[in-house]
């Protein structure tokens, strides 16, 4: 293992969100096949269709802003277990709404893809 | 009781009634003269007789027969009387309180419009029957009267408002209505036109507190001048669409953003099995979390791990038994957010890995009460198959309150760091309510599972978003067969199943936990009549016995029902109520 998953969980997430605001068409290379998208309600399964869900969403703009992640390593394989709190800004709304999501990484070469993403928009203000 | 019908005597029947109808009033500024000389001039010049009058502190004080007497009476106010003004006041026949309450209730009531659920309180100064009361007739009384009249009208559960209009009030800023919307919380439209509101920040303090305000009137205050004026109050009100009769947000894509993309739903697993076994993990693990956390040790192996984090950026939310400043002084020093973490030593300090500094860390945390069988609609679940490990993640959001503090509180046997940490204080450990996400990780090991990860995140405690979609559904004129509280997907590729103890399946409506019939009255009912009971059960929050009454004596129609018990729930008794 190259890097701490400490590290890992913060690159990982960052660069993630950075994706997710300026283009979220371009997120497919991050999940798989066997990847699984649970979106409240749906679960999608593979990159294609988790990405098409993720497009398919009904705003323009997005922002994801963090307030906390927490990570720790999930088996002795080197997955990692992310969980995130943060707030959502969506459009020109000035008002965030809060959400919570858990990335399950799994390493694959000198990289990371995801396994599961569970998206929550959980709590309200 | 025997004796009052032997009575029989009208005239001391009428005396009474006279007695009940006789109205106290109070004079000012006759001081200068002797109480005689006041009834005298008042028998001369308004013909009416002050009766049974005697001298109270600053004022005498007697009664008439009659409200046209008093309204004669009335008449002389600002008289010259021995070379003072005269001040007539209408006093209540007990003078109480609970007779202000009383008159304040009246007065609300009849400025309550049930047609367009408005209550009407613009202009006050101007109203005769204040001005008569002398209610309004200054900023101190004014600065009571606002509360009071908020607090009762809040009791009133017959008046459902939507609309409150407060114009013409000379109001420079919110201070004496700023518990509106702790009364109203659901209002929306507000009119504030005609007053004096200057300062951008005035209405600062409603912050996101009226959840569903849509239209906000301004007119005619000098703020609305203001550059920032328009911003500032989509700012301090998240729904707002039309402010001065002009179009600011867009109401159906502002719907949409909050309804967000999907339908919110409260449970979700992978599949059935995989619903019931996490059911039960997390039944169980909460009662012991609660109760006695050391024997959830051995459901921790040496290589298990557990951290929890602090989200204090939540803003406190106007939701019953929320606190408005909640405290983290307790998780903070505990608190694993990598996002807010620059040393890498506490980073790695604050995982807790294997049983002993699981249970440090355990025993660290505030000891809670979580209510996952007397209130399921506060929880959320989502369980997902792991299967490279064989085993599966549960993830729960919800609530807890804090009902004592840790076994085990840092730093206060190293004193001389305790000042270095703000946060220790007592004042800043408060305990209350919070809202939390957690995720176990689990996976089977040795014929049994261990928890191999454990992550906590707690926050202010706010409302939640799942059951919310549910809500409008209850107050719906008339019980739609086809709902189904609880979301069921239909998604064929997903085998999804919401699963909840107390859901039957197949068309039968799935009843609350808490609505427990005996089998035989509950076999008599007719799927519509059960629907309409739950929702009058979770609406009402009556117990079974008493929501079947209820809607069996409203004839099962449940807007009568709950018309009924608006009108009877100040009279029921505790034990009608889920305990």
């Amino acid at each position: 293992m190259s890097m701490d998953f400490n590290s890992l969980a913060q690159q990982f997430t960052e660069f993630y969100y950075n994706q997710f605001d300026s283009d979220r068409t371009q997120l497919g290379n991050l999940y798989r096949d066997e990847s699984m998208l649970t979106f409240e309600t749906n679960q999608l399964q593979g990159a294609k269709n988790i990405v098409e869900k993720l497009v398919s969403l009904p705003f323009q703009k997005v922002t994801h802003r963090i307030t906390t992640l927490d990570a720790q390593p999930a088996s002795q394989n080197g997955d990692v277990l992310v969980m995130i709190t943060g707030d959502l800004l969506i459009d020109d709304e000035a008002n965030p709404q809060r959400f919570s999501q858990v990335f399950h990484l799994i390493p694959e070469g000198s990289s990371y893809y995801v396994f599961n993403d569970i998206f929550r928009l959980n709590y309200s203000a | 009781m025997n004796n009052f019908h032997n009575v029989n005597n009208i005239g001391m029947v009428a005396q009474q009634q006279n007695m009940q109808n006789r109205i106290k009033i109070g004079v000012r500024n006759w001081q200068n003269a002797t109480m005689q000389d006041l009834l005298n001039f008042i028998s001369r010049n308004a013909r009416v007789t002050l009766s049974n009058a005697s001298i109270e502190g600053p004022l005498i004080v007697g009664y008439v027969q009659s409200k046209d007497q008093a309204d004669s009476i009335m008449k002389w106010n600002g008289a010259n009387f021995a070379g003072n003004k005269l001040k007539f006041e209408l006093l209540d026949g007990q003078g109480g309180t609970s007779n202000t309450i009383e008159f304040l209730r009246q007065f609300i009531i009849n400025r309550y419009d049930p047609q367009t659920k408005m209550l009407n309180l613009g202009g006050l100064a101007q109203d005769p029957i204040l001005i008569q009361k002398g209610m309004f007739n200054n900023l101190s009384t004014q600065s009571r009267m606002f509360p009071a009249m908020m607090k009762v009208a809040s009791k009133e559960p017959q008046l459902i408002v939507e609309s409150v209009n407060l114009a013409d009030n000379k109001l420079k800023d919110i201070n004496v209505v700023s518990s509106l919307p702790q009364s109203f919380p659901n209002l929306k439209n507000l009119c504030l036109a005609n007053n004096q509101i200057m300062r951008l920040n005035s209405l600062e303090s409603w912050k996101n507190k009226f959840k569903n305000l849509r239209e906000l009137l301004m007119t005619n205050n000098p703020i609305t001048s203001n550059n920032s004026y328009r911003s500032e109050m989509l700012r301090v009100f998240p729904k707002l669409a039309i402010l001065d009769n002009v179009m600011v947000r867009d109401a159906a894509k502002l719907d949409s953003i909050f309804n967000f993309p999907i339908k919110l739903q409260q449970f979700y697993f992978e599949n059935d099995q995989l619903g019931q076994s996490s059911t039960d993990f997390v039944t169980n693990f909460l009662n012991f979390w609660d109760s006695d956390r050391s024997q959830l040790l051995n459901l921790y192996s040496p290589q298990s791990q557990f951290s929890v984090s602090a989200n204090t950026s939540v803003p406190a939310s106007t939701i019953k038994d929320a606190d408005q400043n909640a405290s983290f002084g307790y998780y903070l020093p505990h608190s694993r957010n990598i996002a807010k973490m620059s040393s890498e030593k506490s980073i790695e300090q604050r995982l807790a890995i294997g049983q002993e500094q699981i249970n440090t860390l355990f025993q660290s945390l505030p000891k809670t009460k979580h209510a996952l069988l007397n209130d399921p609609n506060g929880y959320s679940m989502e369980t997902i198959a792991y299967p490279q490990v064989n085993g599966y993640m549960v993830i729960l959001h919800g609530y807890f309150e804090e009902t004592d503090k840790p076994d085990i509180v840092p730093n206060s046997k190293t004193t001389s760091r305790g000042k270095r940490f703000g946060s220790h204080t007592p004042a800043n450990n408060r305990l209350c309510k919070k809202s939390f996400d957690r995720i176990w990780v689990i996976v089977p090991m040795n014929n049994t599972f261990v928890v191999a990860s454990d992550e906590l995140t707690v926050r202010s405690y706010t409302s939640n978003t799942w059951s919310q979609p549910a809500a409008p559904a209850l107050v719906a004129p008339a019980a739609t067969p086809s709902a189904v509280p609880v979301g069921i997907p239909t998604a064929p590729m997903n085998n999804m199943t919401a699963m909840n103890p107390g859901l039957v399946q197949g068309g039968v409506p799935a009843l609350a936990p808490t609505l427990q019939l005996p089998p035989d009255v509950q076999a008599r009912l007719t799927p519509v009549q059960l629907e309409l009971l739950n929702k009058l059960h979770l609406q009402t929050k009556l117990n079974a016995e008493y929501s079947y009454m209820l809607a069996e004596q409203s004839g099962w129609n449940y807007d009568n029902a709950l018309k009924a018990f608006q009108a009877s729930v100040q009279n029921l008794p505790r034990e009608a109520f889920i305990q």
